[in-house]
């Protein structure tokens, strides 16, 4: 144990008296805080004043007047967890006006819906149901049956117009797509068949309703496309396939998420830069032995070369944990207000304190991430020997990999985020994603895992080839 | 007289060390390789032969950062600069002689790589291969990226930190574009700004890539100039 001791501390003499570990230090402080500032302060959000809500879809509908029932037996193709079909009563046919609706999820139950204000749901199993919407003035109450003899209560929603147009409806929510330079949502056809559909007979139109384009870049305020044609095909009087794009609901309902919900991630992004210094640092603690002949020197004062890989690794990992958290406390109150400032702010964007479990996992996660990387690089350094070769090897795979895959194709930045070292940066997740509001779904620690297996991985082929090598 | 001498000194420098002559491999066949790969792993690949060949050329300018770094990062390590010197004692011709051969060697490979990615790219995507390859565009580039390194190691003197610079300076903007939510007129400002995105626009088929190269070609000359300032200020 005093062995191990004293090579802790030979190692660290070595690492805090060369000019190289400042000037890393420096460097991942540096680009850290540089990514992290510039994304704080060049993204903005309008999401607090604008209504966060979508509302488009296919409609066949009729007009009502006074207090009605609709009802239909309704079998929906799964195009995705989210996607909607039911009956609808709306104040007419303009996206936005005021509307309930009760509909089929394929992996959500059912759900009552108004105004994109208020969501009732209840868990039912996949395949057909029975929906029945009936109302009283503006008060409006949803059923479902699985055989269309026992009926069960959704709920009752009030809403806010004059309820004018009733009928079924599909819609099914865009997908976020990568390919290509510019990220956009691609919308996705739905489809379902209403049967024993009432009131029947003649009188149904079809319109799709659709919502105006925003202008918003991906990214900001709530997902959405333009939609597909949709139709319906109607088979005898009764029954009828209605197919349709688009999404109905407001903000943190009906499975519609902001797409950057997740600030304190947000303020943390900059590590991704930040890591070019840690890598520096790791490689360069082993590296620069070589170089030098120093490492000769080194294992004649210590012969087990396993004892003086550990102590390297231990040393290099506590300093860069120990600045990275400095690092990352700073970041994460610094970012802060500069995003309150842009908009990111309560209600829509709840601001965390640092001593909650997420942000505090965030905030040790981003330490150490940077920490797992240099030890990372010690060990890529320990089995390459050269300077050079090692820098180019890593940043080959850390940084111009991972961002070239970013800036071009979806898939490939889904491989990279989940089977690449740069997978940990999930631990820096505060909020859970969802398929449609990001491209790379990994677990918190499932990603922070492979990062873990990658850097056992070298440091024990490290030791491995440091055992049979001649230095 | 005394240029051509010491572009053949330097020539002999750079054929005879292996490294050197692994990254000149790799200039010639990561290009062609990046583009089978490429297109082989990708699912729905894009038949224009642009993107292909910029794909390429994300891998091939590691190698030419990486020979860059090596053939001036070599002379100081083991000191090999003070024999160098004691030959040709006017460092200016000296740092001359190095960028020539380095310019040289990296357009001629990176040429023929080039060329060869463009014959084979119909096999790779099949009959309507679309776009019109600029070849002599991304050679002239990928020399203008090893140029830039080669000023920075001199400036630096150390190969890693050096390749770690370089890289930063390419990769660096690129990542806040990609990584950052900005409007897109910051963004085009950055990108037509920046060495790399800059350079890559003329590999592209807008019109007015020779500019996007002229801006890479000022952050190669800067660097060369500082490179040589520090070469000349300092002992060896």
């Amino acid at each position: 144990m005093t062995a191990f001791y004293r090579a802790v501390v030979a190692e660290w003499t070595k690492l805090r008296t060369v000019r190289s570990t400042g000037l890393a230090l420096l460097a991942m402080i540096g680009l850290t805080m540089l990514l992290s500032l510039l994304a704080a302060t060049l993204s903005t959000s309008t999401a607090n004043d604008a209504r966060l809500s979508v509302d488009q879809f296919h409609f066949v509908h009729r007009p009502v007047t006074g207090d009605a029932t609709v009802t239909a037996r309704v079998s929906q193709s799964d195009t995705g967890e989210w996607a909607k079909a039911g009956l609808m009563v709306k104040e007419g046919t303009a996206s936005g006006s005021s509307y309930a609706a009760i509909m089929l999820t394929p992996g959500h139950g059912v759900r009552l819906q108004a105004d994109a204000r208020t969501e009732v749901s209840r868990p039912s199993a996949a395949g057909p149901r029975w929906l029945r919407l009936r109302w009283t003035g503006q008060s409006v109450t949803g059923y479902e049956s699985p055989d269309g003899v026992t009926w069960n209560t959704v709920g009752t929603v009030a809403v806010a117009g004059r309820l004018s147009e009733a009928g079924l409806f599909v819609a099914s929510p865009p997908r976020l797509h990568l390919l290509g330079e510019i990220p956009r949502y691609e919308a996705v056809p739905g489809s379902a068949t209403f049967q024993d559909v009432a009131p029947d007979g003649p009188g149904w139109r079809d319109t799709p309703v659709v919502e105006p384009p925003s202008g918003a870049a991906v990214g900001e305020g709530v997902p959405s496309a333009p939609p597909l044609a949709g139709g319906s095909r109607w088979s005898g009087t009764a029954m009828v396939t209605v197919t349709g794009s688009g999404d109905i609901g407001g903000a943190g309902m009906g499975g519609i998420n902001l797409t950057d919900l997740d600030r304190v991630r947000a303020g943390l992004s900059g590590v991704q830069f930040g890591l070019i210094g840690a890598i520096a640092l790791g490689a360069l603690a082993v590296t620069a032995e070589f170089r030098t002949g120093t490492i000769r020197t080194t294992f004649a004062a210590r012969p087990g070369r396993g004892t003086v890989l550990a102590a390297k690794s231990l040393v290099v990992a506590v300093v860069v944990f120990v600045s990275g958290l400095a690092l990352a406390v700073a970041a994460f109150l610094i970012t802060r207000p500069l995003q309150h400032a842009n908009g990111y702010h309560a209600p829509i964007y709840p601001s965390p304190a640092l001593t909650s479990p997420p942000v505090l996992r965030a905030v040790a996660g981003a330490a150490l991430f940077l920490s797992l990387i240099a030890v990372f690089s010690l060990a890529v350094g320990t089995i390459v020997r050269r300077t050079a070769g090692a820098v180019v090897i890593l940043l080959t795979g850390l940084v111009i990999v991972p961002v070239v895959a970013a800036g071009t194709s979806g898939s490939a930045a889904e491989v990279v985020g989940r089977f690449t070292p740069l997978a940990g940066l999930s631990i820096l997740q505060t909020v859970e994603l969802t398929p449609l509001s990001n491209a790379v779904v990994t677990g918190v620690w499932a990603g922070f895992a492979v990062l873990c297996g990658y850097t056992a991985a070298a440091l024990g082929a490290a030791f491995w080839i440091l055992n049979r090598r001649d230095a | 007289m005394t240029l051509a001498r010491a572009v053949l000194a330097e020539w002999t420098k750079m054929r005879t060390l292996p490294s050197n002559v692994a990254a000149m491999a790799a200039l010639t066949v990561l290009m062609t390789a990046t583009a089978a790969v490429v297109t082989a792993v990708t699912d729905s690949p894009s038949r224009d032969i642009t993107v292909l060949l910029r794909t390429g050329v994300h891998a091939t300018q590691i190698a030419a950062v990486a020979l860059a770094a090596a053939m001036l990062g070599a002379e100081f390590h083991p000191r090999l600069i003070r024999v160098t010197l004691a030959m040709q004692p006017r460092r200016r011709v000296v740092l001359a002689a190095k960028t020539l051969v380095l310019s040289a060697t990296v357009l001629v490979t990176t040429l023929a790589g080039t060329v060869v990615t463009v014959l084979v790219a119909p096999a790779l995507l099949g009959a309507e291969t679309l776009g019109d390859p600029a070849v002599v565009e991304t050679a002239l580039y990928l020399a203008l990226v090893a140029l830039l390194t080669a000023g920075v190691t001199a400036a630096v003197r150390h190969a890693g930190t050096a390749i770690g610079l370089a890289v930063t300076a390419l990769y660096g903007p690129y990542m806040i574009i990609v990584l950052v939510p900005m409007s897109p007129s910051l963004s085009d400002h950055i990108q037509d700004t920046a060495p790399m995105t800059a350079g890559l626009s003329a590999l592209g088929t807008a019109p007015g890539g020779w500019s996007g190269l002229a801006v890479l070609a000022a952050y190669a000359v800067a660097a060369l100039i500082a490179g040589a300032a520090v070469f000349k200020a300092r002992d060896a």
